[in-house]
C-alpha cells in the first residue's frame, strides 16, 4: 500500500507538470494540454485514495533514537497514558525539583498530544476532520497549560507552574474521553 | 517524593507571574518603533525587511530577564509580540506606498514646467529632481490621510481576520511556522539546559560572522570587491558552475542563506515537497519557455539585441548563455511566476474548503470555553481566546475605516464602485491573510508582493484605468493587512510553544496595530523630502516591481502594444495555475497546492536552500537521532535565524549613522 501511495503521488506531480506545460504556452495556454494534465492529477488522486488513509505515526516512529519513552498501544492508551501521567505530575509537583518538572513535562508532551498531531493526516482520513478536532481541541489547551508549567518551572515560579499542570490535567482528561469516543475504531 | 517537604517560597513566588506587564509593552513599543523606522529606510533601499521577533525576544532577554531581574518567558513574549508588531507592517508599508511617489516623479520629469526650471539652472531633467525632492515628491494631504486610514483599517482587519484560525493552523493542522519555533528557542533558552542554549549561541555568531560578511558592500560602499566575492555574495549558480544552461537555475542563496537553510531545517523532512514545485517551475517551466520561445517575438527580439550588446557579439556560447540567462528572468517573472501565484489562489480557496469543519470545531470549541468559563468563573482561569463579538465589532469598524479612505482618495470613480471596490478588498484580504499565514506555516516565506499584485487586478478590474489609486490604496491595506495577520500567527505560535494566554497575545497586537503603519508613513514621508525614490541610495525595489506590475494592467500613456500583450496573458497563467492549484489540494489535501505554487513564485535560490535545511534534518534525525536533533540541531537552526536578522538590524543602524554623519 505504502509502494501505490508513493506512486500516487507521482502520478499527481506528473499531472500537475503537464498542466504547467499547457499553462506556460504563449500567448494564450494550451487548455487541452491544461485538461490532460488535470485528468492525470485525477488518476493520482484515485489511486491515492485506493491506497487507503497513511499509517499513524506510532507505526512509523523509530523512538529508539529519542531519550524519550517508547510510544506504544493505540491512541487511546497514549491519551489514557498522558492523563495517568499528568496526574501523577499534578500530585508530586508541589514537591518536585522543578527542574525534574520540566523533565517530565517533555516527556508527557511526547507521549500525548505530539503523538497525536503527528498523526493527524491519518486519523483525519479514518475518522474525519471533525473528529480529529474534537479530541485535539482540549489535547492542544492541556499541551499550552503543560508549555506554561514547563516556563513557570524555568522561571522559578512554583504556584504558576503548579496551577497550570492543574488547568492540563482537566483538558487532558477532558481529551481522553472525548478520545475514548471518537477513535474507538483507530 | 510526595514525602519531602514543600520547597521555601521564594521572592519571585510570592508575586504573580508576570504576563501583560507595562515593562514588557514599554520595551517592545521602544523596540518596535526604532525598528520600524530603521527598516523603513533599508527597506527602501534593500527591498526586504527582518521581522522584529526575534530581536525583541533577544532585547527582552537582556532588559527584562538580566537587568530588571524579574521578567519571566511568558512577559517576554508579550515584550516580542509587541515589538513585531509595530514593526512588520513596514514591509506593507515600503512595498506600496512608494509607487504613488514613483509615479509622481516619472509624471515631474515629464512636465514642461520641471523642464525650463531645470534648465534655467543649467540642469538636466535628471540631475534636478535629484537635488529638489521635495519639490516634486508632495502628496496630497488628503491622499496621505486616505494611506495611512487605508494602512491602519488594514492592520486591524489583518489581526482581526487571523485571530479565529488560531486554533485551527497551530493546534488542529500543527503548522511549523519556523520563525515562531526559533523565537520561541530564545524565550526558552534560559530554562532549556546548557547543551541547547550553548548551540543556540553558537547559531547566532555564526550567523552574524556570516551575514556581517556577506553584507561588506552595504558596510563598506566604496570598497572594491574582488570579482569572486560579487558573483558569490548574493548567491552562488552551481548550475553555472556545472556547466548547466544558463535557463535552468541550480542556485544557492548566500545572503539570507543561513535563514533559508535554518527556516528548512525547522520544517524538517516534511518541506522537501517544495522541491517539486520549485523543479516544475524553475526546470521545467522556465527552460521550455526560453527553448520554445513562448514569447512575443518583440521580446526575443530585444533580450537578444542586449545579450548581443554586453557580450560584443551576436553568436557564441557567451551570447547564448547571456541571452538565454535574460530569457529566463523573463520567463520567470511572466509565466512561471504568475503560474505559481494563480496556484497559490486556487490551492487556498481549496484549503479553506477542506479545512472548513476545522474552523467550524475551533470556534465551537472557542464558543464552548468561554461558555464554561462564564458558568463557573471561580474553577476556571477565565477565557483563553478573544471575544468573537469584539472580533465583529473590530472588523465592522475598520471596514468602514477602508472606506472612508476609498472616498478620501477615488474622486474619480462613483461611490458605488468605491463600495464595491472596498468589499472585494476586504474579503479578499481574509483569503490573502489565509494564503499567507498558511505559506509561511509551512515554509517560513511569505508571498506578500503577489498579493499586492492580485489586489490591484482585482481592484482595477471592478474601477477601471481611472481607479489606479484606489487600487493602489486597497494594495497598501491588503499588504499591511497580510503581514500583520502572519505575524500575529508566527507570534501566536511563540505563545502557544511557551504556553501563553492567547487573548493577551491578541489584545496587545491589537492595542499597537495603528503604530507601526503610522511610524513607518511618516519615516517614508520625511524620506521622500531628502532622497528622490527609485534613485541611489533609496532605490524602493519592491515599490518599482509593483509600479511596474501596476502598469502591465494600467498602461501609461504611449504604451507599446508588446506590453499589452503581456498583460492579457498573465490573468491566463494565474487561471491555469489555479485549476491545478485547486485540484491538488481537493485531492491530495495538505495545502498542496500552497506549498507547490510557492515554490513556483519563489526565486529558486531560496527555495533550494531551504530544501537543503529540510534535507539535512531528515539525514540528521536519520544518522544522529531525535534527540541530537532536539538538543543541537534545532537550537543552531534557530541560532541562524535569529543571527541573520540581528546582523541585519546593525548593518541598518550602522548605514544609518554614516548616512547622519
Amino acid at each position: 500500500m505504502n509502494a501505490l501511495r508513493s506512486a500516487s503521488d507521482w502520478i499527481l506531480y506528473a499531472g500537475m507538470a503537464v498542466t504547467m506545460y499547457g499553462g506556460a504556452q504563449w500567448p494564450r495556454p494550451s487548455w487541452p494540454a491544461v485538461a490532460a494534465g488535470v485528468l492525470v492529477a485525477l488518476g493520482g488522486i484515485a489511486a491515492r485514495r485506493r491506497a487507503g488513509a497513511p499509517a499513524l505515526e506510532v507505526e512509523t516512529l523509530d523512538a529508539s533514537s529519542s531519550r524519550r519513552p517508547p510510544r506504544a498501544g493505540t491512541l487511546r492508551d497514549a491519551l489514557a497514558e498522558l492523563v495517568q501521567g499528568m496526574e501523577t505530575l499534578s500530585m508530586e509537583s508541589q514537591h518536585m525539583e522543578l527542574s525534574a518538572i520540566k523533565d517530565r513535562v517533555e516527556e508527557l508532551l511526547w507521549l500525548g498530544p505530539e503523538r497525536v498531531g503527528a498523526s493527524q493526516e491519518a486519523i483525519a482520513a479514518k475518522v474525519g476532520f471533525a473528529a480529529y478536532a474534537e479530541v485535539m481541541a482540549p489535547l492542544a489547551a492541556s499541551e499550552r497549560w503543560m508549555n506554561r508549567a514547563w516556563s513557570a518551572a524555568a522561571d522559578g515560579h512554583r504556584p504558576e507552574c503548579v496551577a497550570s499542570l492543574t488547568e492540563a490535567l482537566s483538558f487532558a482528561r477532558e481529551a481522553e474521553a472525548l478520545g475514548r469516543e471518537r477513535f474507538a475504531s483507530l | 517524593m510526595s514525602g519531602a517537604p514543600p520547597p521555601e517560597t521564594n521572592s519571585i513566588e510570592s508575586r504573580p507571574y508576570r504576563e501583560i506587564t507595562l515593562a514588557s509593552v514599554l520595551l517592545g513599543t521602544v523596540v518596535g518603533v526604532a525598528l520600524t523606522v530603521s527598516f523603513t529606510y533599508a527597506g527602501l533601499k534593500l527591498g526586504f525587511i527582518v521581522p522584529a521577533s526575534m530581536v525583541g525576544a533577544m532585547l527582552g532577554l537582556g532588559v527584562l530577564r538580566v537587568l530588571m531581574k524579574k521578567g519571566s518567558i511568558v512577559e517576554n513574549n508579550i515584550n516580542q509580540t509587541v515589538a513585531a508588531a509595530i514593526n512588520v507592517t513596514s514591509g506593507g508599508i515600503i512595498f506600496t506606498v512608494p509607487v504613488l511617489y514613483l509615479m509622481q516623479s516619472e509624471a515631474a520629469s515629464r512636465a514642461p514646467a520641471v523642464a525650463a526650471q531645470a534648465s534655467a539652472l543649467g540642469l538636466t531633467v535628471d540631475e534636478f529632481l535629484k537635488k529638489n525632492p521635495g519639490l516634486v515628491q508632495l502628496l496630497d494631504p488628503r491622499l496621505l490621510l486616505a494611506i495611512a486610514a487605508a494602512a491602519v483599517a488594514g492592520s486591524f482587519l489583518g489581526v482581526l481576520f487571523i485571530i479565529p484560525s488560531r486554533k485551527q493552523m497551530i493546534e488542529f493542522e500543527r503548522l511549523t511556522f519556523p520563525s515562531g519555533v526559533a523565537t520561541a528557542q530564545i524565550l526558552k533558552a534560559v530554562g532549556a539546559g546548557p547543551t541547547r542554549f550553548r548551540w543556540l549561541m553558537t547559531g547566532i555568531a555564526i550567523a552574524i560572522v556570516f551575514a556581517l560578511l556577506t553584507s561588506l558592500k552595504t558596510l563598506f560602499p566604496g570598497w572594491h570587491a574582488p570579482g569572486w566575492y560579487e558573483r558569490t555574495s548574493e548567491e552562488f549558480d552551481l548550475g553555472g558552475l556545472l556547466g548547466l544552461p544558463a535557463s535552468v537555475a541550480v542556485v544557492i542563496a548566500v545572503a539570507g542563506g543561513l535563514t533559508s537553510l535554518g527556516g528548512g531545517y525547522i520544517t524538517g523532512k516534511a518541506g522537501l515537497v517544495m522541491m517539486v514545485g520549485a523543479v516544475i517551475g524553475h526546470w521545467m517551466v522556465t527552460p521550455l519557455v526560453v527553448a520554445r520561445g513562448w514569447a512575443p517575438p518583440e521580446v526575443l527580439a530585444q533580450l537578444g539585441a542586449k545579450a548581443a550588446a554586453k557580450a560584443g557579439s551576436a553568436e557564441g556560447p557567451a551570447f547564448v548563455a547571456l541571452r538565454d540567462s535574460l530569457a529566463a528572468a523573463w520567463a520567470y517573472k511572466q509565466v512561471t511566476r504568475p503560474l505559481g501565484v494563480g496556484m497559490l489562489l486556487g490551492g487556498s480557496v481549496a484549503s479553506v474548503f477542506l479545512t472548513a469543519p476545522m474552523l467550524f470545531s475551533a470556534i465551537r470549541s472557542i464558543q464552548k470555553q468561554r461558555q464554561a468559563s462564564a458558568a463557573s468563573p471561580r474553577e476556571s482561569r477565565g477565557p483563553q481566546e478573544m471575544s468573537p463579538s469584539l472580533l465583529w465589532i473590530g472588523i465592522g469598524v475598520s471596514f468602514l475605516v477602508l472606506l472612508a479612505a476609498g472616498f478620501l482618495a477615488g474622486s474619480a470613480v462613483s461611490p458605488l464602485r468605491i463600495v464595491l471596490a472596498a468589499v472585494v478588498a476586504t474579503l479578499w484580504m481574509w483569503l490573502a491573510n489565509i494564503i499567507v499565514s498558511i505559506a509561511t506555516g509551512k515554509t517560513d516565506n511569505s508571498p506578500l508582493s503577489g498579493m499586492a499584485l492580485i489586489t490591484i487586478v482585482l481592484i482595477v478590474s471592478i474601477l477601471g484605468k481611472e481607479g489606479a489609486v484606489v487600487a493602489l490604496l486597497m494594495a497598501v491595506s491588503v499588504c499591511v493587512a497580510t503581514s500583520q495577520g502572519s505575524d500575529m500567527m508566527q507570534d501566536l505560535k511563540t505563545g502557544h510553544l511557551v504556553g501563553a494566554i492567547p487573548w493577551r497575545q491578541q489584545l496587545t497586537q491589537i492595542a499597537v496595530a495603528w503604530v507601526g503603519p503610522l511610524v513607518s508613513l511618516v519615516t517614508l514621508v520625511l524620506l521622500s523630502k531628502k532622497f528622490l525614490f527609485g534613485n541611489d541610495p533609496l532605490t524602493a525595489p519592491q515599490g518599482q516591481a509593483i509600479k511596474a506590475a501596476l502598469e502591465i494592467f494600467v498602461p501609461p500613456p504611449g504604451t507599446d502594444p508588446v506590453t499589452q500583450q503581456v498583460a492579457e496573458a498573465v490573468p491566463w497563467r494565474y487561471l491555469a495555475g489555479a485549476t491545478s492549484g485547486l485540484v491538488l489540494t481537493l485531492g491530495a489535501g495538505g495545502g498542496l497546492g500552497v506549498v507547490l505554487g510557492l515554490s513556483m513564485y519563489l526565486p529558486m535560490s531560496v527555495t533550494l536552500t531551504y530544501c537543503i535545511g529540510c534535507a539535512i534534518a531528515w539525514a540528521t534525525e536519520k544518522k544522529m537521532g531525535l534527540a541530537w536533533v532536539e538538543d543541537v540541531g534545532v537550537p543552531l537552526a534557530a541560532g541562524f535565524l535569529v543571527g541573520e536578522g540581528l546582523a541585519q538590524v546593525c548593518v541598518v543602524f550602522f548605514d544609518l549613522a554614516r548616512s547622519a554623519l
